[in-house]
């Protein structure tokens, strides 16, 4: 179905991988009382991010999404697992890892320092990676400036003197800056009003398109998400749930997660035939619940589903795959 | 009110950069050389307008002299206690870990023991001297400023522009001081500010107990030391020092204040 | 919905920031009322004085905001000619409230159960213990579990989305005629969000409670409500059937809005289209033009747009838009 829809841009399944994530782990060691456990906030994540595609990360507060974002961007390091920037080797310098990946932050008004203004914000990073002459400095911010949608008279003023919207424009402008391969958007739209919210999306697909960059775009929107993304992984308490083409991830949900977080959308009822109810809230991260970690919630939980390690992932075809014992049942 | 504190605070510090700057052509008299014993004593009026102590030198012009003293030895001092205190406290907050529990026990005990005690050491360990004395207290005040900028610092290493700064590749020298510490400048001028005063007055009082500037160089502490046993008979050798300090620390107290209304914006918010 | 009477009557009500007689409007002659057991909408973008609305029904304006014109009848009684003591027992016995971030609406030093117990016995004259047995099943009706344990917990203790179900609790402990939720959702995840909704909806429903849902979520309000105000820069410019808000709005700022979302099955029915988004920003309070405030945003601004505020143009059936080129 998704072959015969009109203005859908090729496939990007045969780009190139820049970045290979295997297995990876992230523990925070948590002390209550006398007892340490670890909080498993990242629980054996893999993935592949391929250049000029958007993979789009949803799931709810807590699952672990921004702190996979943090060990891909380097912010964080990983407890176990190996994070893969192809062409770099094996230990990756942290001027190459900032070259290769930026990020753009939710919070547009914290994202920029207010003690700086656009031109020092901007042409800092040129500077430091001598990307150009400091004569060139100021042409590269123009044509930055231009390409983001900010005017050319931002360049010597402070943060505060804009808004939401362009704020956030100017920390794409700063992250596109380095020219990087990858960008991760952690929430980029989600403090943004619905009128710019649309220009920023619009303006992240542009950039993917134009300058091949990956885009690992995290929200727990999954409207956003569904607009956005080439692929979809779904996320719960720190592992993924769901992973495939956007397409067949919204159509064919397979795992009851993805299914419930569809008819949690508003407006859904109308697009999902069947409105599955929630019950209970996220488990602890410190104490997952053993089995599936989402059985406690599930209306189709079985006794297979409570005890064990969980289940592991099934193929349902090459582009989709869920954790779900049950993946193969038709719904 | 708060503009009143900023205004005072401001016109008094003028005054006295104004008057240490100037002393050789405002002072009347040489503070040191001109020491007739003839004259000694005397109380104010023509031509020792606040008149003479007991060697005959003239109060207002060892006053004026003692201002150069005093000015030096508060920004010197306070320099040196905010470079230390900055560096200590930013790179505590930033860093934490191992380093920022060494840096806080560190100030723990500076502030459970007064700074004077610590300075008292020093001073004998050195002897008397204005390096010793610049050595001393500049070593020894700067838990205020580490509490604070550490502080200040974790606040703002939450930011998310802290965080672009590291993912852009920056130095963590370069976050901590020049991008962060512009950010936390306010709270720590307001500090710095303050120092001066309590480092001019620590000053006087080791001045005071024989520890600071040699004699016979003029110190309002020292003069004040010298003033103790002529204090029923010619009260003025006294009280004329005093008061200059006094008002040069009240000074730097008022300026502080109005500098903290001035650039706290929740203080402007409730105006 | 005809021939039902109105709880909720706010006309013409404009709300001043400052105490200077020229001082910006951050609301300008809204009117708009909420009828017997409806669920009525206010939808807009931040600023755009939605939240302020509910502060004056509410009977919360505080300076600088004041209310310079207008009347909000709620059942008999001018809400802005109560004193604060009537207001008080207004609120939480007739009109109770739930707000975006329930942890600063609870006392933090109470235990939960004793924050329930206390409306009943301010509103209901109940004893202690008679109270407290009605706390629990307050807890119990929120779908709280073991409401027993729970009553005993202090507020930080409880997750976002269990302090709104004693939020929630708490607003409906006495049947309230009309409920304000000004943004009830918006710090949840979208799975807590739905379930919070259908909760509330299914209270109201059961005690008859009108409720005035004010948001930013315009898929939300849509869902929910009978019928729906959009805000623009301090104006209701249109007033609709929730379920018409989607299908056919008749504003170009609801059209922008409708137009800019990102709604689920959009892109599987019409492919990865930019969405169209509304160029330029809110005017901020304080800057806004005479005649329609939209004019620098809209496509279709003529010199008459500029000139004179469009007044309300009724629709067929509910509603109005405010629009000298609509639909």
């Amino acid at each position: 179905m998704a072959d015969s829809l009109p203005a859908e841009r090729p496939l990007v399944a045969e780009n190139p991988v820049v970045l290979h994530a295997e297995n990876l782990h992230v523990h925070f060691p948590i002390r209550t009382g006398l007892q340490k456990h670890s909080l498993k906030a990242v629980d054996g994540v893999s993935l592949d991010l391929r250049a000029g595609e958007c993979l789009g990360l949803v799931g709810e507060s807590g699952c672990g999404k921004s702190t996979l974002a943090q060990a891909i961007m380097g912010l964080l390091q990983p407890t176990a697992g190996a994070i893969e920037l192809v062409g770099f080797g094996q230990e990756v310098r942290r001027r190459d890892r900032a070259r290769a990946i930026q990020m753009v932050f939710q919070d547009p008004f914290s994202s920029l320092n207010p003690r700086m203004t656009i031109r020092q914000i901007l042409g800092g990073p040129l500077l430091l990676h001598r990307l150009c002459t400091r004569d060139e400095v100021e042409g590269r911010i123009m044509t930055l400036l231009a390409r983001v949608g900010v005017e050319r008279a931002a360049m010597d003023r402070y943060p505060h003197a804009f808004s939401g919207g362009q704020r956030q424009r100017l920390c794409i402008a700063r992250a596109l800056v380095v020219q990087p391969r990858i960008l991760i958007c952690d929430e980029p739209v989600s403090a943004l009003d619905v009128s710019i919210r649309a220009q920023i999306i619009n303006l992240l697909l542009e950039l993917k398109d134009e300058l091949g960059v990956a885009l690992l775009m995290i929200s727990h929107d999954l409207g956003v998400i569904e607009h956005m993304s080439d692929r979809i992984a779904v996320m719960y308490l720190g592992r993924f749930v769901e992973t495939g083409n956007w397409d067949e991830v919204i159509m064919r949900a397979a795992h009851p997660y993805t299914r419930a977080l569809l008819a949690s959308m508003p407006g859904a009822a109308k697009t999902q035939n069947k409105r599955l109810r929630f019950s209970g809230e996220v488990p602890s991260a410190l104490k997952p619940p053993p089995g599936c970690a989402f059985h406690p919630r599930c209306s189709e939980a079985q006794d297979i589903c409570r005890s064990g390690a969980g289940p592991g992932f099934t193929e349902l075809n090459g582009r989709h795959a869920a954790r779900c014992h049950f993946a193969n049942r038709e719904t | 009110m708060r503009r009143l504190n900023l205004q005072v605070g401001l016109s008094i510090v003028s005054m006295l950069i104004i008057v240490a700057l100037l002393a050789p052509w405002l002072a009347p008299f040489h503070p040191t050389e001109y020491a007739d014993l003839n004259n000694a004593g005397l109380p104010p009026g023509s031509p020792f307008l606040l008149g003479t102590d007991e060697q005959g030198r003239d109060v207002l012009s060892r006053i004026l002299y003692g201002a150069r003293i005093s000015l030096m030895v508060g920004l010197v001092v306070q320099s040196m206690n905010t470079l230390v205190g900055v560096t200590l406290g930013v790179t505590a907050g930033y860093f934490g870990g191992w380093w920022d529990e060494l840096v806080q026990g560190l100030t723990n005990l500076m502030l459970a023991v007064p700074t004077i005690v610590f300075a008292l050491a020093l001073m004998t360990i050195l002897g008397p001297g204005l390096t010793s004395l610049f050595v001393a207290l500049g070593l020894t005040d700067w838990s205020y400023s580490c509490r604070i900028s550490r502080a200040q610092v974790l606040s703002q290493k939450s930011q998310n522009y802290v965080q672009a700064a590291e993912t852009l590749g920056f130095s963590k020298a370069h976050i901590m001081f020049r991008e962060i510490l512009p950010n936390v400048a306010g709270p720590l001028v307001v500090v710095a500010t303050m120092g001066v005063g309590s480092a001019i007055l620590s000053e006087a009082s080791l001045s005071f107990i024989g520890l600071g500037v040699v004699p016979p160089d003029p110190s309002w502490g020292g003069m004040l030391a010298r003033a103790r046993e002529q204090l029923m008979g010619a009260p003025w050798i006294a009280i004329y020092p005093g008061l200059a300090l006094f008002f040069t620390v009240l000074g730097f107290n008022m300026l502080g204040d109005g500098l903290r209304d001035l650039l706290d914006p929740q203080g402007r918010a409730n105006t | 919905m005809s021939g039902i009477e109105n709880i909720l009557q706010v006309e013409g009500l404009s709300i001043a920031v400052g105490s200077k007689h020229d001082s910006p409007l951050a609301a300008e002659s809204v009117t708009f009322n909420v009828k017997r057991g409806e669920i009525f909408g206010m939808v807009g973008e931040s600023g755009c004085g939605k939240s302020i609305c509910a502060l004056a029904v509410s009977g919360l304006l505080r300076s600088p905001l004041r209310t310079t014109a207008g009347r909000v009848m709620f059942e008999d009684k001018d809400i802005l000619a109560l004193n604060s003591r009537e207001i008080r027992q207004l609120r939480g016995g007739r009109i109770a409230m739930i707000f975006q971030e329930p942890m600063t609406a609870l006392n933090p030093l109470m235990r939960v159960g004793d924050q329930i117990a206390e409306m009943f016995v301010l509103h209901e004259r109940l004893s202690n213990s008679e109270a407290r047995r009605r706390a629990v099943a307050a807890l119990e009706q929120v779908q709280v579990p073991s409401p027993e344990q729970r009553c005993a917990d202090y507020p930080h203790q409880l997750s976002g989305g269990m302090r709104q179900r004693v939020m929630i609790a708490i607003a409906m402990a006495c049947k309230p005629a009309l409920l304000i939720a000004d943004e009830p959702t918006t710090a949840l995840d979208v799975t807590i969000q739905a379930e919070i909704i259908s909760l509330v909806l299914e209270l109201c429903q059961q005690s008859g409670t009108a409720v005035l849902l004010i948001s930013h979520d315009l898929g939300l309000v849509a869902e929910t409500c009978n019928r729906v105000a959009v805000m623009y820069a301090g104006r209701i410019i249109e007033e609709q059937r929730g379920d018409l808000i989607f299908s056919s709005p008749l504003h170009p700022y609801t059209r922008g809005l409708v137009a800019a979302l990102p709604r689920p099955g959009r892109r599987l029915a019409g492919g990865q289209k930019p969405l169209a988004d509304i160029p330029g920003l809110v005017p901020p309070i304080g800057q806004r033009a005479a005649g329609c405030h939209f004019v620098p945003r809209c496509g279709r601004a003529d010199a008459k747009c500029k000139q004179d505020v469009p007044q309300a143009t009724q629709l067929g059936g509910d509603g109005f838009v405010r629009c000298f080129h609509h639909g």
